[in-house]
């Protein structure tokens, strides 16, 4: 697990609540050598964590690209555009999560610098 | 543009390299109706600065914006009751542009009115008619059945109005030749086939269509994400209308492989390029689909999935208006099979423009 994944895992955590949008599921971002970040909303505030699990939606991308998400360096649709390499499972549910990773960009845009 | 250019480059030749080819004579989009409200809107629409603004009743006023006096524009004038005061010295306008006061006489002089455009509202777009008022028929309006806003089981999401610094009829055949697809937007929509497939071209009435079919086509990461699918491949039309001078709406349909007799997820994505100037243009885009249409999460999804699409397109556009107006002069233009469709678009305006023309 690397530092970036590190970095995501806890600006995801200060802002999960709720069901994360995807009540009831579970969503992985699996950044190759550098590890994965698990939203598990199977319970209530949604859990982040970088522990590997099966998931209903696995998304392939780089987590220095995720990490542009959460810190508003990037927008969501711009950037799965770009950098998703492949999707597995429940697609939509990589669509669902989209708020969360919003509400993390800003939070990082209200951060004081 | 330069005198060189425009004798380097023959009518026939370059039909987009002159800077005066723009229809008067036709409905171009205006404003999103949810742009529009009780404050005053300046747009400039086919090179004419205009001010836009709702009544209290709610109807839709479109004058030029600028006050017969000195030219100060209304729009940095102020609503009053239903009509429009130039904050400059004061004169007021009312709705059908008719001077009703001049704050600094008493008598008010027989030119002093301010010029009205005809304007329509349909589904999500503000139409408006720059031309002969007297030619403004509301039934040359696009078809809107064409268009997906408003169609039963879509909902639609109104793409952030753009300005591209490139002449409207660039941003027309950008859409039309959909070849481009494979490789200015490379990997994001599809495996590439399209480009050794002629598509099927027809014309019905005043569309273009042109539709492309794959029964195997590979989905990209981005399609399965926006169509929410999980297969690799599936069967995918995809259709482009185009109503001259600068209407247009792409339906891409995702069917089920498994069950391709279901109605296919469908994304309609209805475009109005309208000239701000010889130049530029203004870009309203409105997307419709009939897939998670209770998940307004997908809305902002398709926004900035759109935004990136729409950059890469204004990146060859306008590239090559920077080649238009730059070069001394510009060899024959050279055409490929692939673009009938766009020859058929350019006869078609070029036939609206000999219209306009004739005496």
């Amino acid at each position: 697990m690397s530092a970036v994944v590190d970095d995501i895992v806890r600006r995801l955590s200060v802002v999960a609540e709720g069901d994360a949008g995807i009540a009831g599921k579970v969503m992985k971002f699996d950044g190759g050598e550098d590890g994965v970040v698990v939203i598990d909303a199977t319970v209530r505030p949604a859990k982040i964590s970088s522990t590997d699990r099966p998931a209903d939606c696995t998304v392939m991308m780089a987590a220095p690209a995720l990490r542009q998400i959460v810190t508003g360096e990037g927008s969501c649709g711009a950037t799965y555009m770009r950098f998703v390499r492949g999707v597995e499972g429940q697609q939509g549910l990589a669509v669902l999560v989209q708020p969360l990773l919003r509400r993390a960009a800003a939070a990082a845009a209200q951060a004081p610098r | 543009m330069s005198a060189a250019l425009s004798k380097a480059a023959p009518e026939s030749r370059h039909p987009t390299a002159f800077v005066d080819r723009i229809v008067r004579n036709a409905w171009y989009v205006s404003a999103f109706r949810s742009e529009v409200g009780q404050a005053l809107l300046p747009r400039k629409i086919l090179g004419q600065p205009i001010v836009m603004y709702r009544t209290a009743a709610g109807r839709l006023v479109a004058m030029r914006d600028s006050c017969p006096h000195r030219f100060m524009p209304l729009s940095r004038g102020r609503l009053y009751k239903d009509g429009v005061r130039c904050m400059y010295h004061g004169a007021l306008y009312d709705e059908t542009g008719k001077c009703i006061e001049v704050p600094s006489q008493h008598e008010i002089p027989a030119k002093c009115f301010v010029k009205t455009y005809p304007t329509a509202e349909v589904e999500r777009w503000v139409w408006i008619w720059m031309g002969d008022p007297d030619k403004a028929d509301p039934a040359l309006i696009p078809d809107k059945k064409y268009l997906g806003m408003g169609t039963e089981g879509f909902r639609s999401v109104d793409i952030k109005h753009r300005v591209g610094q490139a002449r409207y009829h660039l941003c027309n055949e950008n859409l039309i030749d959909d070849t481009h697809v494979t490789f200015l937007h490379m990997g994001q929509f599809e495996s590439g086939g399209r480009v050794h497939t002629p598509p099927e071209t027809t014309q019905i009435d005043r569309w273009v269509r042109t539709r492309w079919f794959d029964p195997d086509e590979k989905i990209s990461n981005y399609f399965k994400m926006e169509f929410d699918v999980d297969y690799d491949r599936a069967p995918r039309a995809l259709v482009g209308h185009f109503c001259a001078p600068a209407t247009h709406c792409v339906w891409i349909e995702v069917y089920d492989p498994k069950n391709p007799d279901k109605m296919p997820k469908t994304l309609r994505i209805a475009f109005c390029f309208t000239p701000e100037s010889d130049t530029t243009t203004h870009m309203f885009v409105c997307e419709s689909r009939n897939y998670r249409t209770e998940n307004a999460e997908w809305d902002e999804f398709m926004r900035e999935s759109f935004h990136m699409i729409q950059s890469q397109d204004l990146h060859a556009v306008e590239g090559i208006e920077y080649v238009m107006q730059n070069s001394h002069e510009l060899p024959e233009e050279v055409s490929f099979r692939a673009d009938a469709s766009v020859l058929r678009a350019r006869r078609l305006i070029n036939e609206m423009l000999d219209k306009e023309a004739a005496p």
